[in-house]
């Protein structure tokens, strides 16, 4: 699969979500009187949140053909000035001799951390935060106007093999370390805003640390489930023509009728695909954050986006650029993730009755099973029909 | 019951083997962000 393809989309998707409009172009402005130096009019325009087009400082980088000779007195910095150098330095223009061979090291100014920071802490934390309580508003609601789903007519009272042992403890690997990573996650964004205020600098601090460990290593478990169930799985998830018929019923979750299904319906077939697809895409930006520098992966991705999609998303990040986009990224598929495996919570436990069985000892009720999985049901019997007769 | 059990145990100990095994390869989380291990001084 073409991870950084399917990023792209699902990035680009995402920022069109969530800027439903781009910054106005700022008025040309006339710069004659400061001799083409920034003015007034420049500043104002930023502070309007207008966009304003830097290139008449990010390109204006001195010259060095203009340079007086070294033999003359006070030379003229290789034709460049102190300014020229400070804004050469500013937009990465300049290739420094370094004690540290750090990967970073060579960028000396980067001024993007407030622009991520006032974006992760704020858009980031309060769309984030309010989709979560959305989602929970929204299944408690489902649940007081739908009520728990019951199997017709109750339990047949025997039951049927769902999932191995193997298969749960796959799904409990990538949920237990999910879940752990969730709440670790939720903690390090906003245990700044909402947790030191309660509990303070100390005790957030213990807490911080905590997560932190957990977060780091945790993560290892969340790959391993997640390779493990996608071979286990991935051969029941292909889409087919029954999952149209499924989805055009709802899933019987308003008529209350049973559309026929396999092992997987069309409903868990969208969480298994959305689980997989960002869990590889978060997975690959934990990874580039828990190796700082050594793994860019945003300039690469914005130049598919950008021939792909014709969009002009910058393709030269510096290192802490790619950082910054990676942060801000794992928090976002990481929410929309939450979002869905809340959903996924909900219909496996309190939602269904007979649902936590599969998951739990891996028997469901044959009645729960033929309502909701027909045609998986009958495959079963089928085989072991057949291996009564050979 | 057995399979989530194990896995989340499994999950712990994944967890503890990552700070063992990771710093074998030169990296460590808790070292990363530190001068010492970040900086070179000559």
């Amino acid at each position: 699969m073409n991870f950084s393809f399917v990023s792209a989309a699902v990035f680009a998707l995402a920022t069109l979500a969530a800027s439903p409009t781009w910054a106005d172009a700022a008025p040309a402005v006339d710069r004659s009187a400061t001799g083409g130096a920034q003015t007034l009019q420049d500043i104002m325009a930023r502070q309007s949140q207008l966009d304003v087009d830097e290139s008449f400082r990010s390109e204006n980088l001195g010259d060095s053909a203009n340079a007086a000779a070294t033999t003359e007195s006070l030379g003229t910095n290789g034709g460049r000035s102190d300014a020229d150098v400070y804004r050469a330095s500013r937009y990465n223009e300049i290739n420094p001799t370094l004690q540290d061979r750090g990967p970073a090291a060579g960028v000396l100014i980067q001024d993007g951390g407030m622009p991520w920071y006032q974006l992760r802490e704020g858009p980031v934390v309060t769309y984030g935060g309010s989709a979560l309580l959305g989602i929970i508003a929204l299944l408690v609601v489902f649940y007081f106007a739908r009520g728990k789903i019951m199997i017709d007519g109750g339990p047949a009272g025997t039951t049927i093999q769902r999932f191995k042992a193997i298969e749960r403890f796959g799904h409990w690997l990538l949920a237990g370390s999910f879940v752990a990573l969730g709440v670790t996650g939720l903690l390090t964004l906003m245990g700044r805003q909402f947790l030191i205020p309660v509990m303070g600098h100390e005790a957030f601090a213990t807490l911080a640390v905590g997560s932190k460990w957990i977060h780091n290593n945790v993560a290892w478990a969340f790959m391993l489930g997640l390779i493990m169930t996608f071979f286990m799985w991935v051969v029941h998830n292909i889409p087919n023509k029954l999952d149209w018929e499924w989805l055009k019923a709802g899933g019987g979750i308003f008529t209350k009728a049973h559309p026929s299904a396999k092992k997987f319906n069309a409903g868990q077939k969208i969480i298994f695909w959305t689980v997989m697809l960002l869990g590889l895409s978060v997975s690959l930006s934990g990874l580039s954050l828990l190796f700082p520098f050594e793994m860019p992966m945003f300039a690469k991705t914005f130049a598919i986006m950008n021939s792909v999609l014709g969009t002009e998303f910058p393709t030269v990040l510096a290192p802490h650029e790619e950082m910054q986009y990676a942060n801000i990224w794992h928090s976002i598929v990481a929410f929309v993730m939450m979002v869905a495996i809340i959903a996924h919570i909900y219909i496996g436990s309190v939602g269904m009755e007979g649902a936590y069985d599969a998951m739990g000892n891996g028997q469901v009720d044959l009645e729960w099973a033929r309502q909701h999985h027909d045609l998986w049901v009958a495959e079963v019997e089928a085989k072991e029909g057949k291996g009564d007769g050979s | 019951m057995k399979a989530m059990l194990s896995a989340f145990v499994a999950a712990l100990v994944i967890a503890y083997g990552a700070t063992q095994i990771l710093p074998t390869f030169g990296w460590s989380s808790a070292e990363r962000g530190s001068a010492e291990f970040s900086v070179r001084r000559d």
